[in-house]
Formats: structure tokens, C-alpha cells, sequence
């Protein structure tokens, strides 16, 4: 697919194909990964047992997922550094994710905590609370921020408000979480290794990626007590 | 009414008068005590502190969680994970090649450096450059070099090689990003080595020359038979220098390519780090400087024990 697009000349002009966010410090990779192993057939444990991964997270449709990514990598070319007029800003097109086994989109965005410990926990609560007011979220959004809370969503204008709003009303209603777990960092940061050294650095095969990746994790839910 | 001059209180001396009376070793306690308390604080509580949590499974960033000595677990893990033997081999890399060229270019430099042309010292202080940088910066800058759409580099490479410049990435490719980041130290540091070797080579006297000249040596046996010898040690001194500092590099890498892709740059340094400050795993993380820390102490006694032997032939 990201092939079709490389280098093609659309309208007398070259058009120089799909990008894909690879970044390996934080959390790139990992966003564009799973947008794909989601609705491919990637599940994070067994329903029945948490935390039980293997077979799930390293799942023959994972595998194919991952290697369908990879695919899609190898197509692709690096972001251009030309401005053109006829892209981008209010010309921008956005689609939800595609389907295949199921339907699924990451979910980006962070949520807030509240430190235990800390001296002023009555101030931070009392900041969620402001901060998830629908008022202040509607001026959030008309700020440029992003908001799912439904005072945002279900607003009539909401739709036509930017040229993502519609897709990204789409996408609330399949959207699939990370981890949501004490050791995000450690699970995120194993997962950035084992798909960046699979997608960008040629290294293994996407099962041994997912294996490494089981292993990895298997290793955290140990060291905190959640798994044997 | 008679006074009692012996019952008043004596005036006080001044500091340097009692300074006077103490002893030099005294003396020299005093200057040196203050430095050794400095490092004492600095360096020797926490690498005592390191070892001992390297055998336990404490995480800085779960300062309320019951601490548990777990033994050797911790070096076990570190000497059987795969991962960390990747990281030493990418170190093992970088090491070997930017020593080997460092080395050749610096000697090289020096030895044109010390025919003393003319404006030697304007081109001196040119070469000298890239050592004054912040590694930082450098790592920064040579991003962007890199970039194969505009990148100086790309284009140099093209001009020389023919090949179009925006068909390669130095950054973006597995087999290209463990030289880039050679390419960039040896840049850098090239300078350095090239100033210790100088040093060696200003340190041969003359004379030694004129009795060679008056033997009738070639210059081709002048270089081996009294350069080459009487700069080794200067040589085998900058190879232990950067080897020490090549073994630990973190920052020039880090802001250049930060350890990707996928591990391909991911330096033993690197690895501790997102072990120790992003993955916070304190014990395992104080278990591998452990390691490393003996591994850079060994190996630096044995090349200077084979340093004082070259010295002294």
C-alpha cells in the first residue's frame, strides 16, 4: 500500500508517499504498531486469566499483524521537508483505522494521577475535578486541546468543528488502551525495543519479536507480584 | 593594689602564628582534607552505596516499597540477558574503531603537525576545534549533517562517491548508524590524540636524530627505529584516556541517535541509563555499573601495568 504511493505523480506532481512514526525514545513505535495489531487480532491477555500473555500478545494473527506493519514500513519514505500549499492544515484528510479481525485505534493521551504521598492531594483533586467540568472542556477543545468527555462529543457542531473531528469520533468508540498498569513505563519501554529492533532494525522474526516481547513482560508482572 | 598579670586571660595569637607551631604533616592534612572529604561524599559513599543496593531489589522510584536483599540474582541477570551481551558487543564496536582511527589520524596529524610548515599554528588551532564543542552540541549538529535531504554530509559523500545523496541515511539505517556515530567521536576526539602525540613527538631531542643522520638510517628507519618507540607511550596514554572515556560515552550518542535504531547504537551506557532511569530497576541497574565499573578498573590496571613496561625499556 505505502508502496502504491511512493514517488507516484498525482496531477502532474510527485507525490513522495506514506510516512510512519518510528520513534524509539518514547513511545512512537508503539503507537503505530498497535493501531495495526488492534484490529488484526492482538490481545493483551487471556480473558479468562489476567496477565496471561502467551498465545495473546504472541498470537499467530499478531504475528501476521506485525509482520503486515513492517510491510507497510518498508514502503514507506522519510518525512519532506517542502512545504506544500495544496497539504495540510485545514486540507488535512483523516480516516478512522481500518477493520480486519475486529475493529480497534489507540488510544493516545495520558492519564492523570494522583500521588499518594503528596502534601496537596485535596488541590489535585479538586483540579481534575475543574479540569473535567464540561464547560472547561469545551473550551478546551475550541483551544486546540482534545477531549473525549461526552459534553465534547455529543455536541451537534462537533463533527464538522475540525477536519479530524469526524474520524475521531469514529474512533472513540473503538478505541483500546496500553497497559494500564504501575510499570507502564518498563511494559512500554520493552515494547518500543522488541518492535523497533523488529520493524526498523531487521532484526529476527516477528514471532520471535512477540516471544521476546512475552518474556519481557512476563518479567515485570514478576518482579511486581502479578504473576508467578 | 599589686596586679596579677598571670591570672589574665593570654592574648590570642594570630592564625598564622599558630599556624606556625603545627607540624607540615599537620599542614598538609589540612589542604588535602577538605578535597578528600569532597570525594569521600561525591565518589566513594555512592559507589559503596551502589554495590550495596545491587544486591537488593530496591526502585527509586517506589521509595515506599519493602526493600528484599535478593543475593546475586541481580548479577545473574545482568551476565545472562542477552540484551545487555548486545550492548557490549555495539560498545565493543564503537571502542575498536573510533581507538583504531583516532589514532592513526591523530599520529598522522601530529607528525605533520610537528614539520613545523609554515602557519602550522593557525592550522594547529583549527583541528583543535571539534575537542572544544560540547559533546551536546555535537551530537545535535551532526543530526543534522545526517539528513539526507539537506544534510553536508550526504552531499559530501555524494560529491566524492557518485551515489545520490538523499539514497542513504546514516541515521535511518541498521548497517550505516554503528559508523555514524564512529565517524562523529573520531571527529571530535581526533584532536586529542593528536595533541598527545604531538607532546610525544616534541619530547624526542634532536640529537638522537643527528646520530641516526650520522649513521646514515633512512628516514623510513628514523621512524621506526626512534619516533615510533619513544612516542608509544604517549600513543598507548591517549589510546587509555579514550578508551575510558569511549567505554562510559553517553551524551554525543544520545542526542545524535539515542541508542536506536532498534539497538543498533545502544551503548552500554545507554542501556544502564533506561535501566536505571527510565525502567527504574535501582538494583539491577547498580549490579551492571557494578560490573562495568570492575570491568573498566581491570582492564585500565592491566594497560597500565603494560604502559609502565613500554615506559621503561
Amino acid at each position: 500500500m505505502s508502496e502504491f504511493f511512493r514517488g507516484r505523480t498525482i496531477d502532474g506532481k510527485k507525490v513522495y508517499g506514506a510516512y510512519l512514526f518510528t520513534e524509539r525514545g518514547s513511545e512512537g513505535i508503539t503507537m503505530g504498531v498497535t493501531n495495526v495489531l488492534y484490529p488484526m487480532g492482538f490481545k493483551y491477555q487471556g480473558p479468562k486469566k489476567p496477565h496471561a500473555m502467551d498465545g495473546f500478545v504472541n498470537s499467530p494473527d499478531a504475528m501476521r499483524a506485525l509482520d503486515f506493519h513492517k510491510a507497510l514500513y518498508k514502503g514507506s519514505t522519510s518525512p519532506g521537508l517542502n512545504k506544500d500549499p495544496n497539504v495540510g492544515g485545514e486540507k488535512i484528510g483523516c480516516f478512522t483505522n481500518p477493520s480486519d479481525k475486529g475493529k480497534g485505534v489507540q488510544l493516545g493521551g495520558q492519564g492523570i494521577s494522583v500521588v499518594s504521598y503528596s502534601p496537596n492531594r485535596s488541590e489535585a483533586l479538586q483540579y481534575i475535578k475543574w479540569f473535567a467540568n464540561p464547560d472547561v472542556q469545551k473550551k478546551w477543545q475550541a483551544i486546540g486541546g482534545s477531549s473525549a468527555a461526552n459534553a465534547v462529543l455529543n455536541d451537534p457542531g462537533y463533527a464538522k468543528s475540525s477536519p479530524f473531528a469526524q474520524a475521531f469520533l469514529d474512533s472513540m468508540g473503538m478505541v483500546v488502551d496500553f497497559w494500564a498498569e504501575p510499570s507502564y513505563a518498563q511494559l512500554m519501554l520493552a515494547m518500543q525495543k522488541r518492535t523497533h529492533d523488529f520493524v526498523v532494525a531487521d532484526k529476527g522474526t516477528a514471532k520471535e519479536a512477540l516471544d521476546a516481547l512475552v518474556v519481557d513482560w512476563k518479567k515485570v508482572f514478576k518482579e511486581d507480584g502479578k504473576v508467578k | 593594689m599589686p596586679s596579677h598579670p598571670h591570672l589574665l586571660p593570654e592574648p590570642a595569637a594570630p592564625l598564622i602564628a599558630r599556624m606556625r607551631g603545627l607540624s607540615d604533616r599537620t599542614v598538609s592534612w589540612l589542604f588535602v582534607g577538605p578535597t578528600m572529604l569532597l570525594l569521600l561524599a561525591i565518589n566513594i559513599f555512592p559507589l559503596i552505596w551502589t554495590v550495596k543496593l545491587s544486591f537488593t531489589n530496591f526502585r527509586a522510584n517506589r521509595p515506599n516499597a519493602d526493600v528484599l536483599g535478593v543475593g546475586l540474582d541481580n548479577y545473574i541477570s545482568v551476565l545472562t540477558d542477552p540484551d545487555i551481551w548486545a550492548a557490549m558487543q555495539t560498545t565493543a564496536h564503537f571502542l575498536f574503531w573510533t581507538i583504531l582511527l583516532q589514532v592513526v589520524i591523530g599520529f598522522s596529524l601530529a607528525w605533520l603537525i610537528d614539520r613545523k610548515f609554515r602557519g602550522h599554528g593557525f592550522w594547529t588551532t583549527l583541528i583543535l576545534i571539534p575537542m572544544m564543542l560540547s559533546p551536546a552540541l555535537v551530537g545535535n549538529f551532526w543530526a543534522f549533517l545526517y539528513q539526507p535531504q539537506m544534510g553536508l554530509f550526504n552531499y559530501a559523500a555524494a560529491f566524492l562517491s557518485g551515489v545520490p545523496a538523499s539514497s542513504f541515511s546514516m541515521l535511518g539505517s541498521v548497517k550505516l548508524a554503528p559508523w555514524a556515530i564512529v565517524i562523529v567521536d573520531t571527529w571530535m576526539w581526533t584532536p586529542y590524540v593528536m595533541l598527545i602525540c604531538l607532546a610525544g613527538l616534541r619530547s624526542i631531542p634532536d640529537h638522537i636524530y643527528e646520530a641516526a643522520e650520522v649513521d646514515r638510517a633512512s628516514p623510513w628507519r628514523q621512524f621506526w627505529s626512534i619516533t615510533l618507540p619513544m612516542v608509544l607511550p604517549f600513543v598507548m596514554l591517549a589510546v587509555l584516556f579514550r578508551g575510558i572515556e569511549n567505554f562510559k560515552m553517553f551524551d554525543m550518542v544520545n542526542l545524535l541517535i539515542s541508542g536506536g535504531l532498534g539497538s543498533a547504537t545502544e551503548l552500554a551506557s545507554i542501556t544502564l541509563k533506561r535501566e536505571a532511569f527510565e525502567k527504574w530497576r535501582t538494583g539491577y541497574a547498580s549490579a551492571f555499573a557494578v560490573i562495568l565499573f570492575v570491568a573498566v578498573f581491570g582492564m585500565a590496571n592491566i594497560y597500565v601495568k603494560a604502559l609502565n613496561h613500554v615506559k621503561n625499556r
